[in-house]
């Protein structure tokens, strides 16, 4: 009979494939057993697995008293259970699966990717990511120098923030190195150029919806945003799209490694915050102008602006003095 | 116009400027004439240092001089001089010191808060009171005494050059070397009489009296007043500064302004013979791709209210950019950069409020602008406003234009009016 069936025990974190060629099969610790285990943790004779009523499924039985058996999840009795694969089993401490022998099994632990969106494993994209921030990077010095300048003072001016991309790319190949034995360099670069491209990006868009409402709430909230949660999400997409990690390990993987830049950012956030909470001397107003100039506010007579300038500071103000008053009263009592 | 340091001795200008100014004060004392003698010998006992104390450690931290008027026990003398204690009379207290060296507690009866004047009383008789007169003609000579860096009673001869002509609200300009410590002593004419009260200097001879007639105005209320001292003292700073920052917004308002080109706009320059206007323009550098003006203009005047607060200021400034050769993003970016304004003030977490500011597109001689109105308000000085406006016109791909406008201490209301008047002035002039 060709082998149907595979059972895998896991201990201490190393996987053993014993292929069942007959049935019924026994496990346990005693010798006499067609398959022995080596737990403690597992009883002399602990389980028995038989043929089902169909070809697909199996009859489990626990036969230990003493340490119990589990099947997915669920504690069993003494009786046989009737099973379908994969199965989840577990013997005393130990964990088994139940696998049909014909389950495909992945080639490497990176995963092949193919179509548009494939932006981490296309070579293509990944250029093309890189090109696309270094362009950026010129195109924002260019637009902070209203004077003229040789091209030799933009790059002396970019070149640093290029080779920055490069190291984070050296960094994160490295660990992939370590982890999968392959340096996998093209998504390495997607994914450092992103983390340079995306808040730059959103920077632009920040700008652009700040002046359309005439508000700053819009770009602090996008730039929040790319401080705190950009990198754990491209980390975390990464180790999804190029590894087979599935998504909760690979958010939390990402967490794990963005913590220190997260834990900066948030120090970073909270002084802003207490800046701002308290006494501020600087007035807060939206001062982005844009050469667009797309907005939703109508321009309005200057009469009906300084009435409602009047009446909007005046109310606030207000609110200010007598919550001041309240903090004094608080006090004097 | 250089910065005038108000003359009140502070522990700090002591160690600052002792050494440095020891020299002209011997210098002018050798000057002496008999004129001066007699006039010295004349008042010599109705001036005093005026100190205030410490309650803790019975030290004092700024002392200035004072001198006796109207009655046998009320001294006058500046403001400044005794604004610790009218700021903080918890922790303060005032006592006057003779040329003979006695001393003995004063109480504050009235103060000026505009011109720098207060008005104190001592528990018993301090000596015979200097009477009030006009200023006499620009030159005559005047004589002015103090207690200089704490050296000492001191007479300083000087000229009268007469009332500041930019400012008819304004003070002396007298020609003599007024030191730290002389603030609050008098400056006499040649009968003796007091023609104004030592207030600040700029250095070099440049020296600034307050006119003895609003000292006048004060004595005549602490007169009604029956010299009973004033019940809320930051009330009363209030209504003075309210009175008066109104009254020059009123003032600024009916005058004829003249009108300035800066870009393509007509705008108001000097709004009052109280402003001054500067070009403040960056010099161009050879591979510039864009041009900017800057017009500065202000009112150069402070009011002390502390020693870490003035108010009173009016400060506007236009600036106009424009180019051929920079693309509408990089134009935009250099734009967006100047726009940026903040009010020149020391004031704290204990002076204000934060600001409230209102931003809007509005249309100001016929194009948009994005206007924003800022208003924060004084804890203690109740219904005192700093008001803060900016404005930037937009829709013009190589062309920009802001319009700051800031006052410190004024009213809210005036100054909108104010804002508004001038934005109706704009004229757009396009070549």
């Amino acid at each position: 009979m060709a082998t149907k069936v595979i059972l895998e025990t896991t201990h201490r974190g190393i996987h053993n494939y014993h292929k069942i060629d007959s049935l019924p099969v026994t496990l346990g610790r005693a010798f006499d057993n067609d398959i022995i285990l080596s737990d403690l943790s597992v009883s002399p004779h602990h389980m028995v697995i038989d043929a089902g009523d169909t070809e697909d499924q199996f009859k489990v039985q626990n036969l230990s008293d003493e340490n119990g058996s589990r099947l997915n999840g669920k504690k069993m009795g003494s009786e046989a259970v009737t099973v379908s694969l994969p199965a989840d089993l577990k013997l005393g401490d130990m964990k088994a699966r139940l696998l049909a022998a014909d389950m495909p099994v992945e080639e490497t632990r990176i995963r092949e990717c193919s179509g548009f969106f494939c932006i981490f494993s296309s070579p293509v994209w990944s250029a093309v990511l890189l090109l696309a921030t270094i362009g950026i990077f010129f195109l924002e010095r260019y637009l902070v120098t209203p004077v003229a300048k040789e091209p030799i003072y933009y790059l002396s001016n970019v070149l640093p923030s290029i080779l920055t991309i490069l190291g984070i790319t050296i960094v994160i190949s490295g660990i992939s190195r370590l982890s999968t034995h392959r340096w996998e360099l093209v998504p390495a670069i997607s994914i450092a150029s992103l983390i340079f491209l995306v808040p730059q990006l959103f920077d632009y868009l920040g700008h652009f919806l700040n002046y359309l409402f005439t508000s700053n709430t819009p770009g602090d909230i996008l730039k929040n945003m790319s401080s705190f949660l950009l990198i754990p999400a491209l980390l975390a997409l990464y180790m999804v799209k190029t590894n087979h990690t599935k998504w909760i390990p690979a958010i939390g993987v990402a967490a794990l490694v963005s913590s220190p830049v997260i834990a900066y950012q948030f120090s970073d956030l909270v002084d802003k915050l207490s800046l701002t909470s308290g006494f501020s001397e600087t007035p807060g107003y939206n001062q982005t102008l844009s050469p667009i100039d797309t907005r939703l506010n109508k321009t309005i007579p200057l009469d009906e602006f300084i009435k409602e300038a009047d009446e909007d500071t005046s109310r606030e103000v207000h609110k200010m003095l007598l919550k001041a008053e309240k903090e004094k009263l608080g006090k004097a009592i | 116009m250089t910065r005038q340091f108000k003359l009140s001795l502070f522990f700090i200008f002591t160690l600052f400027n002792a050494l440095t100014l020891m020299a002209p004060l011997t210098g002018s004392v050798a000057h002496a004439e008999i004129n001066t003698t007699n006039i010295y010998m004349d008042v010599e006992h109705s001036v005093y240092q005026v100190r205030v104390i410490n309650k803790q450690t019975g030290k004092k931290s700024s002392i200035g001089s004072g001198f006796v008027v109207q009655n046998n026990n009320i001294l006058a003398t500046n403001y400044h001089v005794v604004s610790e204690y009218i700021n903080d009379p918890d922790i303060y207290t005032l006592d006057y010191l003779s040329t003979d060296g006695k001393s003995g507690p004063l109480e504050l009866l009235d103060f000026d808060i505009v011109h720098d004047l207060a008005v104190v009383k001592a528990e018993q008789a301090l000596g015979e009171p200097l009477e009030l007169a006009d200023i006499p003609e620009k030159g005559a000579p005047l004589y002015s005494l103090g207690n200089p860096m704490d050296l000492g009673f001191t007479i300083i001869k000087g000229t009268n050059n007469g009332i500041l002509t930019k400012d008819e609200d304004g003070n002396i300009l007298f020609s003599g070397s007024l030191n730290p410590g002389m603030s609050g002593g008098p400056a006499l004419d040649e009968q003796s009489r007091v023609i104004g009260v030592n207030v600040a200097t700029s250095g070099n001879a440049i020296s600034f009296l307050v006119p003895a007639s609003y000292l006048k105005n004060v004595l005549n209320r602490v007169a009604e007043n029956k010299f009973r001292p004033i019940e809320d003292r930051f009330a009363h700073s209030s209504q003075q500064l309210k009175e008066h920052a109104t009254k020059i917004l009123k003032k600024i308002l009916s005058n004829k302004w003249s009108g300035t080109k800066i870009g393509a706009f007509i705008v108001p320059a000097e709004l009052d013979k109280s402003m001054r206007c500067w070009d403040a323009s960056r010099k161009p550098k050879d591979d510039d791709l864009f041009r900017s003006f800057f017009t500065r203009c202000s009112n150069e005047d402070d009011i002390f209210l502390s020693s870490r607060l003035d108010v009173g200021s009016i400060n506007y400034e236009y600036v106009w950019l424009d180019t051929q050769k920079l693309n509408p993003s990089r134009f935009y970016r250099r734009y967006e950069k100047v726009n940026n304004s903040v009010i020149g003030s020391h004031a704290g977490k204990r002076d204000v409020t934060n600001f409230s500011c209102h931003t809007d597109f509005t249309k100001v001689a016929g194009q948009d602008f994005k206007t924003t109105v800022c208003r924060r308000d004084y804890l203690k000085y109740k219904g005192l406003s700093d008001m803060l406006f900016t404005t930037a016109l937009v829709g013009h791909k190589d062309k920009g234009f802001l319009f700051n406008l800031d006052l410190t201490g004024t009213d809210a209301k005036s100054a909108l009016a104010l804002f508004k008047r001038m934005l109706e002035t704009f004229k757009w002039q396009q070549k």
